[in-house]
């Protein structure tokens, strides 16, 4: 709420833009998607280090090194076509957003490893039936959520 | 109305941008999707220092944030605010657009508190990419400057008919 000691700011002006006559908006759209299709290609360099940094805490969880590694994951999977990694990664986010420093060891192991196999098994897409069968036995676990999100940060 | 995909082009050649991302492999992908739409200068940083000694040098018009940066979401957080916060710094009202794989309510209204300009939630597409580029570009704000705020004014014009529920405001 904008009170009497607020006061507006202009910004300095930013560069004109004009329009391409010859191009539209769709057509560069289309050369953007092409480089998120090139680089869905390329392995997973984007992984590697949270990938490491999983495997690494398996023997040793640490909730909140979890939780950024498998956050970054979470958002960056989806982007390369990795979708069920994302599904796991955000079951594993909000798990650990739930529970706190209530996080039962053995059920962040179980959601950890889950997340390290859709990788090493190149379950890429949505992992198809052997995808589906993974989150549903992973919703089974106790405390972890099925749908929504109560995130305040990790605590 | 038109959508957005169907109109022409903007020409984004004059835009130069700034893309912070600790991520490597993300970064330089944003970085060439913003080439691919033409950007006439694209930079990386990879943390919060780095970003601060670019734009010393080199500023831009637009910038990319990943709110996870190093270690935690607050690295991405500081540096709207601490961006904001200076008034002597001549990039202080640059439109940032930030990217994160968190897109719940709470973390929308943390970047806008910081000061961001607007959130685009990963995964990443093409087309979301285009369009919040092209708004905040193309429909610069003002800012507002409160005891303590700096950011974007987001407010629409105030519609002297409507007698419904006032929802920018959000209670915390």
């Amino acid at each position: 709420m904008i009170g009497a000691v607020a006061t507006m700011v202009r910004p300095p002006p930013g560069p004109e833009l004009r329009v391409l006559h010859n191009v539209t908006a769709d057509e560069l759209i289309a050369r953007g998607h092409a480089v998120l299709e090139r680089a869905a290609g390329d392995g997973l360099d984007w992984a590697a280090v949270d990938i490491a940094g999983l495997q690494h805490l398996l023997d040793a969880p640490d909730r909140m090194a979890i939780w950024r590694h498998a956050h970054d994951l979470r958002g960056n999977a989806g982007t390369f076509g990795w979708m069920l990694a994302t599904e796991v990664a955000t079951l594993l986010c909000r798990y650990i957003d739930r529970q706190g420093d209530g996080s039962d060891m053995r059920t962040l192991r179980a959601l950890t490893g889950a997340l390290l196999v859709v990788f090493t098994e190149r379950l890429k897409g949505d992992g198809g039936a052997a995808g589906a069968g993974l989150v549903k036995e992973l919703c089974r676990l106790p405390g972890v959520p099925t749908s929504g999100s109560n995130w305040a940060g990790p605590v | 109305m038109r959508a957005a995909a169907s109109r022409p082009a903007l020409n984004f050649a004059p835009v130069r941008a700034l893309v912070i991302d600790g991520n490597a492999p993300i970064r330089r992908v944003i970085g060439d999707m913003l080439r691919a739409f033409g950007l006439g200068q694209v930079n990386e940083a990879d943390s919060v220092q780095r970003a601060f000694l670019d734009l010393a040098v080199r500023p831009v018009d637009v910038i990319l944030l990943d709110l996870l940066l190093d270690t935690s979401m607050e690295e991405g957080l500081d540096l709207i605010r601490r961006l904001r916060a200076q008034p002597s710094h001549r990039q202080r009202c640059v439109p940032i657009i930030v990217l994160s794989g968190q897109a719940e309510p709470l973390a929308v209204a943390q970047a806008r508190d910081a000061g961001a300009s607007d959130f685009l939630a990963k995964p990443l597409s093409s087309a979301r990419l285009y369009q919040r580029l092209a708004t905040a570009l193309s429909l610069q704000r003002n800012f507002v400057q409160a005891p303590e705020f700096f950011g974007p004014d987001r407010r629409r014009r105030r519609d002297p008919h409507y007698r419904g529920v006032d929802r920018r405001s959000i209670r915390r």
